[in-house]
């Protein structure tokens, strides 16, 4: 959206504009400063994936429960349903209909989320504040170009954007068991396998659509919560590809109506380096 | 009604805490303190280390830890301040480079306007900074944080009214002495 130009000597309205499109971020330094802080040691992202059993142990533990996921799927109709869920990487929601809570002490952040101005770290800097090694691109599709990359330290995740005239690119990496590992998709939702590289992929068009958010209470404060109700649409210009490899989930979502085709992600995910 | 949270005594707690309000908080600093970027980071980390050493102190619910935070926060940013005085160091607040450019990322203008508009935040930060703490707290809250003016009279102890009344005449403020060309 354009701005209005300012005038030499701004109005109040003008001034108001300018104090609300000041939106410092921190760069990766102050990352880099708490990394070690005393709240974080006890809970070491990389944890599960650093931990080692010895070989028979491991081959023991491990005969033991395909035996009895074996049975359990075999026996008990809801554990196949779980299993069902399981194999697919993407959780199927009861219905088309969504509601989330947000916290109103800073919803830009939620709004924004793809709003290029949230992806200001070099894929070193990502790469420094993530502690793992991040896989790019090896050829980036004609018109699309990187933008940035971020860190969100909830999921202990990186997404790299890539941006063109009318579409965007995200890839997203991260290791698994940090937050949670699937992707609600709506129960209208179809969901394609797909091969890549050594791993089975699944690969989903649509998306949700924020329909309705609850009106703030007069009481609420910048901390409480909100719901938003959203839609699955299974037009929305979205797609988006996951698939897991050696420890790692990766994610590829196009988004817009110039957006990748399905073959075209595939080829991006074999590629990535 | 919001629920009371957990205590902040175990790491999680303080974990969750810290990764809800960091930007938040971070914003807040900055604001107040005006920057450099560097000595904000600083301010903001020694926020949180002050948070976690006190953490025993401490009991409420998210709202009260956003506002300890944020007297947490606006006690180191005055003692920075002090300190910046005695040095005689009157010329370190600015707005950083990658602030603004964000501001501009998707501006379309030409290179010449863009470079005057970028003046112009600058003009902005400086005369903000020249505000008396309270007023510019005000500010920073109102339109960096986007809060609502019944938010920051609750958070503040004050009247809307009041909190509505001094965030006008402090715009107000920036108008009348904004440089003139």
């Amino acid at each position: 959206m354009e701005k209005t130009p300012l005038t030499e000597v701004p109005d109040e309205s003008q001034i108001e504009a300018m104090l609300s499109e000041i939106k410092p971020m921190p760069s990766a330094r102050l990352e880099s400063m708490l990394r070690d802080a005393p709240w974080r040691k006890s809970v070491p992202a990389g944890r599960a994936l650093t931990w080692k059993p010895t070989r028979k142990l491991a081959w023991g533990l491990a005969g033991f429960v395909l035996i009895l996921l074996f049975l359990s799927v075999l026996l008990i109709p809801s554990v196949r349903g779980i299993a069902r869920q399981i194999i697919y990487n993407y959780l199927f929601a009861p219905s088309n209909q969504l509601e989330v809570q947000v916290t109103l002490a800073s919803p830009a952040d939620l709004y924004n989320f793809s709003d290029p101005a949230n992806f200001t770290l070099s894929v070193q800097e990502s790469q420094q504040e993530a502690g793992f090694s991040l896989k790019q691109l090896t050829s980036l599709p004609e018109g699309l170009r990187f933008i940035g990359s971020r860190f969100d330290q909830k999921y202990y995740s990186v997404t790299m954007l890539y941006e063109g005239m009318d579409s965007q690119l995200f890839l997203t990496q991260r290791p698994q068991g940090n937050g949670s590992d699937v992707f609600g998709i709506g129960s209208d939702a179809e969901v394609k396998l797909v091969r890549i590289g050594e791993s089975q992929g699944e690969y989903v068009t649509g998306g949700w659509i924020a329909v309705a958010t609850q009106p703030i209470a007069p009481q609420s404060t910048p901390w409480s919560t909100v719901n938003i109700q959203a839609t699955w649409d299974n037009s929305l210009p979205q797609a988006t590809l996951r698939w897991q490899a050696g420890g790692y989930i990766y994610e590829l979502r196009s988004l817009g109506e110039g957006g990748l085709s399905e073959s075209e992600l595939i080829n991006l995910a074999n590629g990535l380096k | 009604m919001l629920a009371p949270q957990p205590s902040l005594q175990d790491a999680e707690s303080f974990s969750n805490l810290f990764a809800r309000t960091q930007i938040v908080i971070f914003r807040f600093v900055y604001g107040l303190h005006g920057g450099p970027l560097q000595e904000v980071e600083d301010l903001t980390c020694d926020t949180f280390y002050r948070a976690w050493k006190g953490r025993k102190g401490f009991s409420g619910d998210d709202h009260d830890a956003l506002c300890w935070l944020f007297t947490i926060a606006r006690n180191l940013v005055i003692d920075a301040h002090r300190r910046r005085k005695t040095h005689s160091d009157e010329t370190s607040e600015h707005l950083d480079d990658a602030t603004l450019d964000r501001i501009f990322s998707s501006s379309q203008r030409s290179p010449e306007d863009e470079a005057a508009e970028r003046e112009q935040f600058t003009r902005l930060w400086k005369l903000l900074q020249e505000l008396p703490d309270d007023r510019r707290e005000m500010l920073v809250l109102r339109y960096m944080l986007g809060w609502q003016v019944k938010h920051i009279a609750g958070y503040l102890s004050m009247e809307e009214n009041t909190v509505s009344v001094y965030i006008r005449r402090s715009l107000e403020q920036l108008r009348r002495d904004w440089p003139e060309e």
